[in-house]
């Protein structure tokens, strides 16, 4: 059964592939055998990342690419598919947050800006292979999306919202593209910690309203980009899978609160 | 390549509850492949055979118990001898599902009773029995097996449905509740699915599974890597949630 967790000769394209989780699915997927190319913004962080992996034995490279701008993406995609000839796996993963102030404060432009980030980038890069995967019969989309898209954050205006529409837009692929091979799916993170968070083993007050009174970290989410990735998901498609400590499960509950009512009989 | 080592349940003590389906020998075979030792309950006996022979194949510690899971005494006793063969318990799968469909003004209150107890209060009996040996060591998995019916509504399914549902909530608010311990209750959702091997094309003579986004129906054995996830160390963040693996049913309009 675990064979089908080998992604040995799959190629896969990480966008945001560089930092933070986009690195840690990468090295999750190169233990599994894939080949990863690498989008980023900045070129730095996804040659080192594609360095690392190509010390693995791996075939890797890095494209710098601006997921907002389509040129851009589909430029990944041609040079992508001349260098290796296929695509397997698409993992959009990049994009981020947008600051949180009064929602009469927002700019047209920080609107659009925030949703091209997450959203955009992500319709962008399936626009670009979707048709690749539909003519080989096979290929899996991984979105990245955020339980700031399923609950309301206060604040997280476009942050929420093109989460959420990551969320659809997962479902609109498996819906369509289902028959054709396609498997589309999503992970949802909770939160996760920023890097010099990380580092002091203090548990941090802050994090106590949360189920399991940690945050995550972006090596128990890694794995599920893995089991996405290869032939053992082959019948989830357009799911959701949580990765949030039980965040989800309870909402905004406060932890260690449970009435007790006794039954009358 | 090697698969990395936190992929497989090696060592791991599992006990699987069964009800009147046929997953059972896939379930424990899948388990058992991944290295785990186990203990099968439920009171079909041919499906405790079947699943002991399937699990037997891969070399481990297996033993099955005919037992009432929907009764207190029985359950406790089955967990406590299961307990003792394994020497501890890690993981706790819960498979008791007995299928049931008919027409609302049909369904007799002895009927009504029997699918709610043969598909929800076995979970509940089995995790409070088995949580005992958990919650000394802090650490544990649950895993309940629930339907898509949890979350859509069909017609003929409002006993097996509303069983389903409370199944899928159960595993919500019990997540919640040991959040702090250690111990993590997930679930698993399956669609439409078939142990028999029915060719594509006679498949799909059902409108049902030409509705399905994948165009056909599941089998049991597609759910075991999702399964072994949820066991493992891997899933060490995941909690409370009923993940769907149903060929994409539930997306669809």
């Amino acid at each position: 059964m675990l064979d089908s967790l080998n992604l040995d000769e799959k190629i896969v394209v990480i966008t945001g592939g560089g930092t933070g989780l986009g690195l840690e699915m990468g090295r999750d997927l190169a233990r599994a055998g894939a080949n990863i190319v690498l989008a980023g913004r900045r070129p730095e962080p996804i040659e080192q990342a594609a360095e690392e992996f190509r010390g693995m034995g791996l075939k890797s490279i890095s494209i710098p690419t601006d997921v907002t701008d389509s040129t851009q993406v589909n430029n990944l995609f041609s040079q992508t598919l001349k260098s290796f000839g296929k695509v397997d796996v698409l993992i959009n993963n990049a994009g981020g947050g947008s600051g949180n102030k009064p929602i009469w404060e927002i700019t047209d432009q920080e609107w659009h800006d925030g949703i091209d980030k997450n959203l955009t980038g992500a319709f962008y890069c399936c626009r670009a292979i979707l048709k690749h995967m539909v003519e080989q019969e096979s290929g899996k989309i991984i979105n990245i999306s955020s339980g700031q898209g399923l609950r309301g954050q206060r604040g997280s205006f476009m942050y929420g919202c093109s989460k959420g529409g990551v969320i659809q837009l997962t479902r609109v692929i498996a819906a369509t593209y289902g028959p054709m091979g396609i498997t589309s799916n999503c992970i949802v993170p909770g939160m996760i910690p920023i890097q010099n968070e990380t580092q002091t083993n203090e548990p941090n007050k802050r994090l106590n309203f949360l189920p399991m009174g940690r945050a995550g970290t972006p090596q128990e989410m890694a794995p599920l980009a893995t089991f996405l990735a290869s032939d053992a998901s082959d019948y989830m498609n357009g799911e959701m899978l949580y990765c949030d400590g039980g965040a989800l499960a309870g909402g905004a509950a406060i932890t260690g609160y449970g009435r007790n009512i006794q039954l009358d009989y | 390549m090697p698969i990395p080592k936190e992929w497989n349940l090696s060592g791991k003590s599992i006990i699987l509850t069964t009800g009147d389906r046929g997953w059972g020998p896939i379930i424990a075979a899948g388990l058992a492949s991944a290295g785990a030792n186990l203990v099968i309950l439920g009171n079909r006996q041919k499906i405790l055979d079947e699943s002991e022979e399937c699990a037997l194949l891969y070399k481990n510690k297996v033993l099955t118990i005919n037992t009432d899971l929907t009764n207190p005494e029985e359950t406790n006793e089955a967990i406590e001898k299961s307990v003792s063969f394994l020497g501890r318990l890690d993981i706790l799968v819960n498979d008791t599902q007995t299928e049931f469909s008919k027409p609302f003004l049909e369904i007799t209150p002895l009927e009504y009773d029997l699918v709610m107890n043969r598909n929800m209060k076995s979970v509940f009996l089995c995790c409070q029995a088995a949580l005992q040996h958990m919650v000394i060591n802090n650490r544990g998995k649950i895993v309940n097996f629930a339907s898509v019916l949890a979350e859509r509504g069909v017609a003929h399914e409002t006993a097996y449905s509303s069983s389903m549902a409370a199944i899928e909530q159960f595993t919500r608010s019990l997540a919640i509740e040991l959040a702090r311990t250690g111990i993590t209750v997930n679930g698993i959702g399956t669609g439409w699915y078939t142990t028999e091997n029915i060719p594509l094309e006679q498949q799909r003579e059902d409108p049902l599974v030409r509705y399905l986004p994948s165009r056909r129906l599941g089998h049991p054995k597609e759910i075991i890597p999702l399964l072994i996830l949820l066991c493992s160390d891997m899933s060490s963040y995941m909690n409370g949630q009923t993940i769907f693996v149903d060929g994409g049913s539930m997306t669809h309009a």
